[in-house]
């Protein structure tokens, strides 16, 4: 393909001209005739200096048109929308064709879609994935697996869509006689609050409990004869004011990561799967931390990210904290702790810390009063006699 | 039957027309010049003493390169002219 111009010549005896361009290895094409005086043609473009050279003053010329790729790419260059079309099409195509854009989870009633999304993920299957990086099959077992509840599930990966079917297993409720038994104190403590829903309450408010005491009991005497005994499922809650003691030791001196204030930019790209960043080629760090600003994050219609991440130095170095950061400290990592005894129901009435310096380290002292339940279930075991059975 | 030495001076002649022509295209070999040119009428020196002429209506040249010409349109007749006889 090449530059073409269509080209109107006007003057007297034409063919004159167009002689003279055969002889110089001027190749026409298209020549047309509209009257003696005007003719139209087809030539290169390169050789419009030859007609120019032989038409000097004698010949009107005038271009018409322009073909050829060039004079394309230049019409197209200025037809931004267009481009801009061309290219979220392709994108489309090539979203849909490489990359899982949508994933349907079909019918749901009790299982989480979350946890069923969750699963998916850890196997390799999420919006923006590259299709084919997965076992369908695996995913399914893994599935049956984690999430609880399914009878049939299938797995489909149907052109950029990965369709999830799922049956729930039907619930019974079975109601089961509950065996008889005991409230016990699971933690020691004193008795706040006795709220018996059956059974007879075997302990009174203030009263300290041991770990193992019966608080609620399952076994009620008979009015009438009080050699007899019923047994019941002991049920209710029994709150109890339970102290906690810790201790811990700070050193004053402590090590800190700080910035040297050395530094140098880098780009993070991702594209589906691959991964470029600049950072793992051109750190000479020993110790850094990165930051990243994200500039673009999507993945309709293409799964790309580009942030921008600035690498800085660090370095650790010795600082001496004041008394009451390391108060701050030490009695968040004491509540902490207390935390994981008492869990999410017990309540802290009282608190007390003691500091206590010595040489380079805080000895540090927490005393905690918690109200909390401290119930637990305990079997009756028991051997039924003729008279109990009547 | 032409004979070897007429084909040979035939196809290496570049003084004499050699046209190759349907009602619609007319292929013409050894032009030196164009002589005459409208829609309906196309007239091309071949050599020192030959001329060719295409009659018809709508004539173009698709083509005019290295002494060869494409003439399209509704061709009508052919005629080669020397000056000695005036119609051949």
């Amino acid at each position: 393909m090449r530059e073409e111009l269509t080209i109107l010549i006007e003057g007297l005896e034409i063919h004159k001209l167009l002689d003279r361009l055969n002889s110089e290895g001027v190749a026409l094409k298209g020549i047309r005739y509209i009257s003696r005086e005007k003719v139209q043609f087809i030539c290169a473009k390169k050789d419009i200096h030859i007609i120019d050279k032989f038409a000097r003053n004698k010949y009107l010329i005038t271009i018409q048109e322009e073909k050829g790729p060039k004079t394309k790419l230049t019409k197209l260059r200025n037809r931004k929308t267009t481009i801009a079309g061309v290219i979220l099409f392709i994108a489309v195509i090539v979203y849909q064709s490489l990359f899982i854009c949508k994933i349907e989870i079909n019918g749901l009633n009790n299982i989480n879609d979350e946890e069923v999304c969750k699963v998916l993920e850890d196997n390799g299957v999420f919006i923006g994935c590259r299709r084919g990086n997965y076992d369908l099959e695996a995913i399914e077992y893994d599935m049956f697996d984690r999430v609880k509840g399914i009878a049939w599930m299938e797995l489909h990966d149907d052109g950029g869509i990965v369709t999830v079917d799922i049956v729930e297993s039907v619930k019974v409720d079975i109601t089961e006689e509950k065996e008889p038994q005991h409230i016990i104190a699971e933690k020691e403590g004193y008795i706040e609050e006795v709220i018996a829903k059956e059974g007879r309450t075997a302990v009174e408010k203030g009263q300290f409990v041991n770990q193992g005491d019966i608080l609620i009991s399952g076994e009620i005497q008979n009015r009438m004869d009080e050699t007899l005994y019923r047994y019941v499922s002991a049920e209710g809650q029994v709150y109890a004011r339970c102290i906690y003691a810790f201790t811990d030791t700070e050193n004053i001196v402590i090590e800190e990561e700080v910035r040297t204030g050395k530094y140098f930019p880098g780009v993070y790209f991702r594209f589906g799967d691959f991964v470029f960043d600049s950072s793992c080629f051109m750190n000479s760090f020993k110790n850094y931390f990165v930051n990243e600003r994200t500039l673009i994050d999507i993945k309709i219609p293409l799964p790309v990210k580009i942030s921008l991440i600035g690498i800085n130095e660090t370095a650790y170095k010795e600082r001496a904290r004041s008394l009451p950061e390391i108060e701050r400290y030490a009695e968040i990592e004491m509540l902490k702790k207390l935390k994981k005894n008492i869990g999410d129901t017990g309540r802290i009435v009282k608190k007390d810390l003691q500091f206590k310096e010595e040489e380079n380290i805080i000895e540090i002292t927490g005393i905690f009063e918690v109200i909390e339940e401290i119930g637990g279930e305990e079997p009756i075991i028991y051997e039924r006699t003729e008279d109990q059975d009547r | 039957m032409i004979d070897m030495k007429d084909e040979l001076l035939f196809d290496f002649s570049i003084n004499s027309s050699r046209v190759l022509i349907t009602d619609k295209l007319a292929l013409i070999d050894n032009v030196i010049r164009i002589v005459d040119f409208t829609d309906s009428v196309i007239v091309i020196q071949n050599g020192k003493k030959s001329y060719t002429s295409i009659k018809g209506n709508d004539l173009t040249v698709s083509s005019f390169r290295e002494s060869r010409i494409i003439c399209t349109g509704r061709i009508e007749s052919v005629e080669f002219i020397k000056p000695e006889s005036k119609k051949e």
